[in-house]
């Protein structure tokens, strides 16, 4: 029996059930992409040779200077406008509140697409100057840089938000007390961000800041847009081009590895501290900052933010919408992709935080060394690019699924996965997105004090009794705040949903990337987009309430 | 229970050499379709084919890479009936991946030239599109243009605009390259190229074109029906560049136009393999032959029989004849000498 059992507590069959359930679900989960890591110890395929010795080094540094370039400028935007939010009183405050979130409802791929016109009415005048003044070389190698800067400008408008939410919460637990001694002791708001915010802010930010990178390593769309190579593009390259799964599977393995470096990282910069919350002390800044040039200054901020973020590339979405208004047929849109999309999303987004919670729960009742790293496989699906989870899921289910068909003597499996119901599909979405369910719940276990634990079970509750009276209560809001972004996530995804669904299912995402992506048919993919964008809003205002009752509840 | 978690292979192995019942209830009157065309205008002939014969038409739209994977997990319990995508390159590739079943009938035998179908009917075209050179109509006459080797030649230098190696229609071209000069002529070709373009590859083929009309480049290489499409957007800027460019067959006075097909094939654990076989001679007789060029401005099988005007408009060509399953096989080919080339 695992050792934490004996520490923590007393009634030991109740908490082993957390255990055997949080174990199972690793192994459903992680074993998919046990395809992948074997692919480590195989011999590489024919193609690796050449992947090696031309693509590699191309792909690793393409992949370092986005992740970067994104993680540093969503750094900026996410912490700066959440600081500004937080200790900043100025005009319209409340509205950038929430719009400030709005872009996480933009698949990176429509956000790409809404900034075409930078590509066709900035980008190509320009470098038809520069080619006209210094030649065609030069004009190479500026519109390489140039395509680099807006394919990290245009990610980190996408993604900044997954750090400005995690900010936002992260500040919002900072007791306002240490805020207001750092200005009495002469520091200025801006200093105290980075002598008093940040750093007790910092899980929080990380976390954050680990989804929006882990989003660019797997971005495929918006890379061969604009001409930019990393492992994910290559893994494509080689099982598209090269014909050749095997590599594919091993340039996966090294994203893999790549990410779990970046845990590593994470964990680092987390340290040993620990971050619990002062529940005693006043939480509430008594009264936010207001001085006539810093409010002008947020304003700013936040207004240009917003509108470069979300305002911009939604008009264009309704410019075409309205371009291709009488074609649209909304009736079947509502019947087929929306109703589609809503159903997915729904079940998936609810099965993965129940999980997520039963992980979590099960590694704070079992500090062990064998939880932890069961939590850290369950995230590992984030970082494999999304058809080669799909691949995985395929491979590893089909196998799993007539095997047991003929172990139990009933009717296909395989064909109920895949064929039948979109349970295939919900699996990998299960792969796929633990992680933004997990960070946020893990974080908020972490900082329930451990002296709780101890009082409930003092107090004579089983592990079951303490978590539905104790923790659930106190995660009630990373739990509807990891609901609300995995139902966006899945809404807006898309390898996965294009090769698991079954036959005739499409939804919002698939509908809206065929018709704008492959056919460049702008103005009837529009709509689907605009749908999309739109429901996507909606849930992204429902995060916003409930960030809002937790930082007034305070 | 060992045995369970020894071997994914072996789980899979075992499984598929056993007999597995489905759920699907075999419906004759169905068909499945795992399709990696995205026309919407495909659907609309498919609730023709409907119509005319009462045979329901289910459709899973992915790219055919991902296609093949998922038949190939899926094995005999796949619901697939027929395979379609937009290369001969790729038809090869499940050929030999051993997904695709022989399907004959004279109908198709007939309808379908016999350089676009394989020889066994693993396979068959039912569009044809051709890769040609889109030109500068300000900047460049058309007598300046010859053939897709004069491309190499350094008078091009900084005005060329192609795509990523990695699309299938480059690595078909070079494909057809590589079989009429040879992997040496077509390694100096792809290299020799790749120094000619105005910027690194990047974007598609319509984006090629709209850096020719923008005057970032003077020829681009790219499909033939992307200029329809540009011709008939309801973006007036793309209407803008359509006007611009220009449409050129190269080698006219050789061996012809690169040209390649969007194409099926019936999957070997086919449950409607005659619905199959129906659909496919729906798709190849003259109801959609004419569809396409109007719809997806691809050519009909016969390149020369079509009334669309645009089509038309860019004049009669000769089309390249060899046989398009070369293309597949020399495929592989044809992606390790751009590698060499640093064609990205």
């Amino acid at each position: 029996m695992p050792k934490g059992l004996l520490n923590i507590n007393n009634q030991r069959f109740s908490s082993f059930w957390w255990w055997l359930s949080a174990a199972f679900i690793a192994v459903v989960l992680f074993s998919p992409l046990t395809v992948v890591l074997s692919s480590l110890f195989k011999a590489p395929g024919e193609g690796w040779e050449l992947i090696t010795e031309y693509l590699l080094v191309d792909y690793i540094l393409g992949t370092i200077i986005m992740t970067l370039g994104v993680g540093l400028t969503a750094l900026f935007l996410g912490v700066g406008s959440a600081w500004i939010i937080t200790v900043w009183d100025f005009p319209c405050k409340r509205f950038f509140s929430l719009a400030l979130l709005m872009p996480m409802a933009i698949p990176t791929y429509v956000m790409a697409f809404g900034y075409s016109f930078v590509k066709y009415d900035i980008r190509d005048p320009l470098m038809l100057f520069i080619k006209n003044n210094w030649g065609a070389v030069i004009m190479s190698q500026s519109n390489e840089i140039f395509n680099y800067g807006l394919a990290i400008l245009i990610l980190s408008f996408a993604l900044y938000p997954y750090v400005y939410i995690a900010a936002r919460v992260g500040f919002s637990e900072i007791s306002g007390t240490y805020i207001e001694n750092s200005r009495l002791l002469g520091r200025g708001l801006f200093r105290s961000m980075f002598s008093v915010g940040l750093p007790l802010a910092r899980p929080a930010i990380v976390g954050g800041l680990l989804l929006a990178v882990l989003e660019v390593m797997n971005e495929y769309g918006a890379m061969t847009y604009y001409g930019i190579e990393t492992l994910t593009t290559g893994i494509f390259v080689s099982w598209t081009d090269l014909g050749d799964k095997d590599s594919a599977v091993r340039l996966a393995a090294v994203a893999m590895v790549f990410v779990l470096l970046l845990i590593a990282i994470e964990r680092l910069l987390r340290g040993r501290a620990k971050f619990h919350a002062h529940r005693s002390s006043s939480n509430n800044l008594s009264g936010p900052t207001r001085t006539n040039a810093g409010a002008v200054m947020a304003f700013l901020f936040c207004f240009i933010l917003f509108t470069v973020s979300f305002a911009l590339p939604v008009i264009n979405l309704c410019i075409d919408t309205l371009h291709g208004w009488e074609k649209s047929k909304l009736t079947d849109l509502i019947k087929g992709p929306l109703i589609d999309s809503f159903i997915v999303s729904s079940i998936g987004c609810l099965g993965i935080v129940i999980a997520a919670l039963v992980i979590s729960y099960a590694a704070r009742l079992f500090p062990t060394i064998f939880m932890k790293s069961i939590t850290k496989l369950c995230m590992l699906g984030y970082a494999v690019p999304g058809a080669v989870v799909a691949i995985s899921i395929l491979v590893y289910f089909s196998g799993m699924g007539s095997f047991l068909s003929e172990f139990l003597g009933f009717g296909s499996l395989t064909s109920l996965f895949f064929t039948l119901t979109p349970a295939g599909l919900i699996i990998a979405y299960f792969v796929r997105f633990m992680t933004p369910a997990l960070a946020p719940i893990e974080a908020g276990m972490i900082r329930i004090n451990a002296s709780m634990d101890e009082a409930s079970s003092m107090l004579g509750r089983s592990s079951w009794g303490s978590f539905f009276n104790v923790h659930l209560p106190l995660l009630r809001f990373p739990l509807f705040g990891a609901m609300i972004v995995l139902f966006v996530d899945i809404l807006k995804e898309l390898p996965l949903t294009l090769v698991l669904r079954p036959p005739n299912i499409e939804t919002l995402a698939t509908t809206s990337y065929g018709l704008i992506q492959k056919e460049e048919r702008i103005a009837d993919g529009s709509f689907p987009a605009l749908i999309l964008v739109l429901t996507g809003t909606l849930a992204v205002l429902a995060l916003h309430i409930l960030i809002r009752k937790r930082i007034v509840n305070k | 229970m060992k045995t369970l978690f020894k071997s994914y292979n072996s789980i899979i192995n075992i499984s598929f050499a056993v007999f597995a019942f489905s759920f699907l209830p075999a419906n004759a009157q169905e068909v499945t379709l795992y399709s990696h065309r995205h026309y919407e205008a495909d659907d609309k002939l498919y609730e023709k084919f409907t119509k005319a014969t009462g045979i329901k038409v289910n459709v899973v739209k992915a790219s055919a890479d991902a296609l093949i994977e998922r038949i190939k997990a899926e094995g005999k319990e796949s619901p697939a009936d027929l395979l379609i995508a937009a290369d001969a390159g790729r038809l090869v590739r499940a050929q030999d991946a051993g997904i695709l079943q022989s399907a004959t009938s004279s109908k198709l035998e007939k309808q379908v030239p016999k350089n676009m179908r394989d020889e066994e009917g693993h396979w068959y075209g039912f569009t044809v599109r051709s890769r040609v050179l889109i030109y500068s109509k300000d900047r460049i006459k058309p007598s300046q243009l010859s053939t897709y080797e004069d491309l190499a030649d350094p008078k091009w230098k900084g005005k060329l605009l192609a795509r990523s190696s990695s699309n299938i229609y480059n690595q078909s071209l070079l494909a057809s390259i590589i079989a009429n000069n040879g992997k040496q002529g077509a390694a100096k070709w792809a290299a020799a190229v790749r120094k000619n373009m105005a910027r690194p590859p990047e974007g598609s083929d319509r984006d090629q074109m709209r850096a020719v009309a923008a005057g970032i480049g003077d020829v681009a290489i790219a499909n033939t029906y992307y200029v329809g499409l540009l011709v008939n957007s309801s973006n007036p800027k793309d209407r803008e560049v359509a006007e611009k460019v220009g449409v050129f067959f190269p080698n006219q006075s050789g061996r012809g136009a690169h040209v390649n097909i969007s194409g099926g094939g019936v999957v070997k654990w086919s449950k409607n393999k005659a619905n199959a076989i129906k659909l496919l001679e729906f798709l190849t007789g003259s109801e959609a032959q004419n569809q396409f060029p109007v719809t997806t401005y691809e050519f009909p099988l016969e390149v020369s029989s079509t009334d669309s005007p645009l089509l038309k408009s860019w004049g009669k060509f000769k089309a390249d004849s060899l046989a398009l399953s070369e293309l597949g096989k020399l495929n592989a080919e044809a992606v390790k000498v751009f590698a060499l080339a640093n064609w990205k």
